[in-house]
């Protein structure tokens, strides 16, 4: 029974190590604009626009490779 | 493709994507849509985007285009650069170049003035062994159209198990010919000059005064590399240099705000000195300084005063 429960926890404790070791990989950005880009954003789309994509999170990955997607 | 139709769906009315990846509202061009971009499908819908910044999630209420935007995908620009843009990435020379130009890029004009300068550089590649031969071959591919060739040696037997633009029947030329010969049989719209003589101090100083880069791989005379430093940097000109000591692979790169101080040491090799030259590492060091200086060049990244970089070639870890 105490043999069982151990091999519970220790699953459990994996699950969150797991869990945070993704976390740790899919770092979160906000885009980074140069006033000039900004400047080309605002004349393309507008104002309220430039500030909801700078309000976008990116996730910072190394590319598709390092992610679950697969490539078609 | 699959993929195209729900790019067509997440689109606003009048907003359209050509296979040209130019991007377009109401017929006005508004920028270059980055080839590479992928998008990640669950179900029948787009989940998310990938562009050079970053994965962005498609949520409810995020727009397409805004997110396009926000992963970096999206390269705005004038009517002209979106053309020029567009062409350059449909060419066989430069689309991948361009391609990858784009992901470090904030705007097409950016991607412009580093083609540009790329197009328009004079580079100096002193050593054409081991490192500078694929170094050169490489500053070519990217669309370097100057280059000068630097080497006094001839091509040896021992040289063909890693200096892999040789073949048998090249034994014996100088390597700045044969070098010369393989880059023009691949690239024709390269110019081409050639010193079959030892990079001595003086001739350093000329050539970096008169090129805008100049990449020294030459293992000899000793010292060669500190002393070009010290002159590169007096001169304020761009100078990269790419070598072994001993299991070390070591990039330095020396430009308009390095110091020419530093002492000069005195170091001296035995007569039966046979210095380190893998291939695989070789490889390593031709794209380490080629990309060091391509993108100094195109001013698209800044090294800093001093910059010396270093691997170990057996662990890959960093040892500068």
């Amino acid at each position: 029974m105490a043999a069982k429960k151990k091999r519970k926890t220790a699953k459990k404790k994996r699950k969150v190590t797991k869990k945070k070791a993704a976390a740790k990989r899919a770092v979160k950005v906000r885009l980074k604009l140069t006033p000039e880009q900004e400047a080309e954003l605002a004349k393309a789309f507008g104002k309220a626009s430039v500030r909801r994509i700078k309000n976008i999170s990116i996730e910072k990955i190394a590319g598709y490779l390092a992610s679950d997607v697969g490539m078609n | 493709m699959i993929v195209r139709s729900l790019v067509d769906d997440n689109l606003p009315d009048g907003w359209r994507i050509e296979t040209t990846s130019v991007l377009s509202r109401d017929g006005d061009n508004i920028g270059i849509l980055h080839p590479a971009t992928l998008h990640e499908i669950v179900g029948d819908e787009i989940s998310a985007i990938l562009g050079p910044a970053g994965r962005v999630a498609l949520t409810e209420g995020t727009n397409y285009i805004e997110a396009l935007s926000a992963c970096g995908a999206l390269l705005l620009g004038h009517r002209e650069e979106i053309s020029k843009v567009s062409t350059l990435l449909q060419s066989a020379r430069m689309s991948r170049t361009t391609s990858y130009l784009c992901s470090i890029s904030g705007n097409c004009r950016q991607v412009l003035t580093a083609v540009r300068h790329i197009q328009t550089a004079r580079v100096a590649v002193v050593g054409c062994g081991g490192i500078g031969s694929l170094a050169a071959m490489l500053l070519a591919g990217s669309g370097i159209r100057s280059l000068t060739l630097v080497d006094n040696d001839t091509i040896e037997e021992s040289n063909l198990n890693r200096q892999i633009v040789w073949s048998k029947d090249d034994i014996g030329q100088l390597k700045s010919d044969v070098l010369a010969r393989e880059l023009q049989r691949r690239f024709d719209d390269v110019s081409l000059a050639l010193y079959p003589r030892r990079a001595d101090r003086s001739f350093l100083q000329l050539l970096l005064s008169e090129n805008d880069a100049v990449l020294l791989t030459a293992d000899s005379p000793l010292g060669i590399v500190p002393a070009a430093r010290r002159i590169a940097a007096r001169l304020c000109s761009l100078l990269v240099t790419g070598g072994y000591s001993f299991k070390h692979a070591i990039v330095t790169v020396t430009n308009s705000q390095s110091n020419s101080a530093g002492k000069e040491g005195n170091w001296q090799s035995l007569e039966f000195c046979i210095p380190p030259s893998f291939g695989p590492a070789n490889a390593l060091l031709a794209g380490a300084t080629t990309s060091a200086l391509l993108h100094q060049l195109c001013e698209l990244a800044d090294y800093g005063a001093s910059s010396i970089f270093g691997w170990d070639v057996d662990t890959l870890k960093n040892s500068a």
